[in-house]
């Protein structure tokens, strides 16, 4: 592996669900550092391309590539092991357990206590919801709080790469706002994050790179900023009128 | 734990450890004995009914194990007294050890499933109880020999080592909520499918809750019997049994430490009296039950949450006003 081997690189994958395909070989790549932001229609494998990243879903042929290590064959707790945090559409919290104990659930593999503590520190000063919300319990939390606290908890493995799948669906618009704003706070983390994002003006604004994925295929990529002024993306994906 | 806790331990243990010095009143000491019994039992049963959130409906088999395997060892000597107390720590392990391929099987099931399969397990144990005369004596039970102890402070025994029990079952809950094994089982309780994705073993750790509070139960069955002189089949492997432990338990604050404490303290005194005022005809259980439902309609998560929850939405409040 050299300092220029892309830290995740996707080539040519198919996967899908049965005997159906939903990637039809995809073509991506994850810089170290980098905010990549998958943007699509619905249907269009977004959320399969984390899946087959993690390892909840296996590829059918094609090279899922991680630090230039082919990881197409290891398990998700392997990939888990090799730093690749998966946080879900769906809320993951442990509803009945308050903040802190969730975030020690995000650590549950870890057995060194004082790196644990560290993790929490560093984890509370990005998020700070982590301390002020320590005893709530998660469940009372609102959309945004709770997504916050589950992007907070990922960090506990001081993931490499972090897979956020669609963390703004079904949020109001404020709470909203908030996890754009913990995904930026990620950035300035220096994380390298692949973000799939329905909301796809609010995912590229927060992004480096962008690409947009059409019937299980990467149909165009570019700079976040470059997309958001494409008409043809902002005609499909952005609700502008074509002029 | 902090120093407040420490000091609530240290105080509720040494008013325990001082009571029967300071009384001779034999009826106090039983009432006491009883109410201890249901302290360790409700505590025990909380390990694995609170904080894994699977209501076992079948610890008075295991009470009645331990009951019946204590009358069977000592039915003719007890020595100078003491070596029934001794032998408890068998009793516990060897009910633990039998109940691991019953927790394991019951453990595939989950909350009303999992309460039918186990009062299940209960029947099958009283059936048993009633059935092998040779093993257990039948409808007629089974004796155990009368220690040699001074009839002016003879509940004494029982009574430590039953607060002996209360020690370990609440300590077993303490360091439940402190370690990663009561982490697991809260998950467990949560989500029992999104502790499995973060790494939760969750047949083992269920596995292992469930025998730590069975083998207590069955310990707290070894001196019931020892101190009752007499096991029968339908006071020994009796569903009261464990209705006792559940409700105390719902009533003082599931998954907490002194939630069963509570409601064992509030419980076993008002069922004593209960009985007494309305004699052996059973009618206590309706005012118990009376009781109870009162108390769950006004304070449904049980009597600690509660009241913790309402002293912290209130200190909200006064922090937003403030």
């Amino acid at each position: 592996m050299t300092s220029n081997t892309p830290l995740l690189s996707l080539t040519e994958v198919t996967a899908g669900y049965g005997a159906g395909l939903v990637l039809k070989g995809v073509n991506l790549t994850v810089e170290r550092g980098q905010i990549v932001c998958v943007i699509g229609p619905n249907g269009s494998g977004k959320s399969t391309v984390l899946k087959t990243v993690s390892g909840l879903l296996g590829v059918k042929s094609g090279s899922v590539r991680f630090n230039g290590e082919e990881i197409s064959e290891l398990t998700s707790r392997r990939r888990l092991d090799l730093g690749i945090v998966h946080v879900p559409q769906d809320r993951s919290l442990f509803p009945g357990m308050s903040v802190h104990e969730n975030m020690m659930m995000g650590a549950f593999i870890l057995t060194d206590h004082k790196l644990i503590a560290e993790r929490m520190e560093r984890a509370a000063e990005l998020f700070p919801i982590v301390k002020v919300r320590a005893n709530a319990l998660a469940g009372s939390l609102s959309g945004g709080e709770q997504k916050q606290v589950e992007v907070a908890r990922s960090l506990m493995l001081d993931p490499a790469l972090i897979l956020l799948d669609e963390p703004s669906i079904g949020l109001d618009p404020k709470s909203r706002k908030l996890v754009f704003e913990s995904v930026k706070a990620l950035a300035e983390d220096g994380r390298t994050i692949l973000l799939v994002e329905q909301n796809a003006r609010s995912g590229l604004a927060v992004s480096s790179m962008g690409a947009v994925l059409e019937a299980g295929k990467v149909a165009l990529t570019g700079r976040g900023s470059d997309l958001l002024d494409d008409p043809e993306v902002a005609r499909l994906y952005l609700g502008v009128k074509a002029k | 734990m902090s120093r407040n806790g420490l000091l609530r331990g240290g105080l509720f243990f040494a008013s325990l450890i001082s009571f029967p010095f300071l009384t001779t009143s034999q009826w106090l000491t039983n009432m006491f004995i009883f109410t201890l019994m249901y302290v360790a039992l409700s505590s025990s049963w909380n390990l694995v009914g609170g904080y894994a959130g699977y209501p076992s409906l079948g610890h008075a088999a295991f009470f009645g194990f331990g009951a019946y395997f204590t009358a069977i060892v000592f039915q003719n000597s007890v020595g100078n007294g003491w070596p029934p107390f001794i032998f408890l720590p068998v009793v516990g392990i060897v009910a633990a050890l039998l109940s691991i391929p019953i927790g394991y099987v019951a453990m595939k099931t989950r909350a009303d499933v999992f309460a039918i399969v186990t009062i299940t397990v209960l029947f099958m144990a009283q059936s048993l109880a009633f059935n092998l005369h040779a093993v257990t004596g039948g409808a007629q039970g089974k004796g155990v020999a009368v220690p040699p102890f001074d009839s002016s402070t003879y509940g004494r025994p029982f009574y430590f080592a039953m607060l002996a029990l209360v020690a370990l079952a609440m300590g077993s809950s303490m360091y439940f909520r402190q370690s990663k094994i009561g982490l697991s089982l809260s998950a467990i309780r949560s989500d029992e499918d999104k502790a499995h994705g973060v790494g939760v073993q969750v047949t083992k750790v269920k596995v292992v809750a469930f025998a730590l509070s069975v083998g207590l139960t069955a310990m707290v069955g070894g001196i019931w019997a020892y101190y009752e002189g007499f096991v029968y089949p339908q006071f020994a492997v009796d569903p009261l049994i464990t209705i006792g432990m559940v409700l105390m338990t719902f009533l003082g604050g599931r998954a907490t430490l002194w939630g069963p404490v509570l409601g064992a303290f509030i419980l076993v005194p008002a069922q004593q009296y209960l009985s007494y005022q309305l004699g052996a005809n059973q009618f206590y259980l309706l005012a118990y039950a009376g009781i109870f439902l009162v108390t769950m309609l006004i304070l449904p998560r049980g009597i600690l949450p509660t009241i913790s929850d309402k002293l912290r939405l209130k200190k909200k409040q006064k922090e937003a006003l403030a």
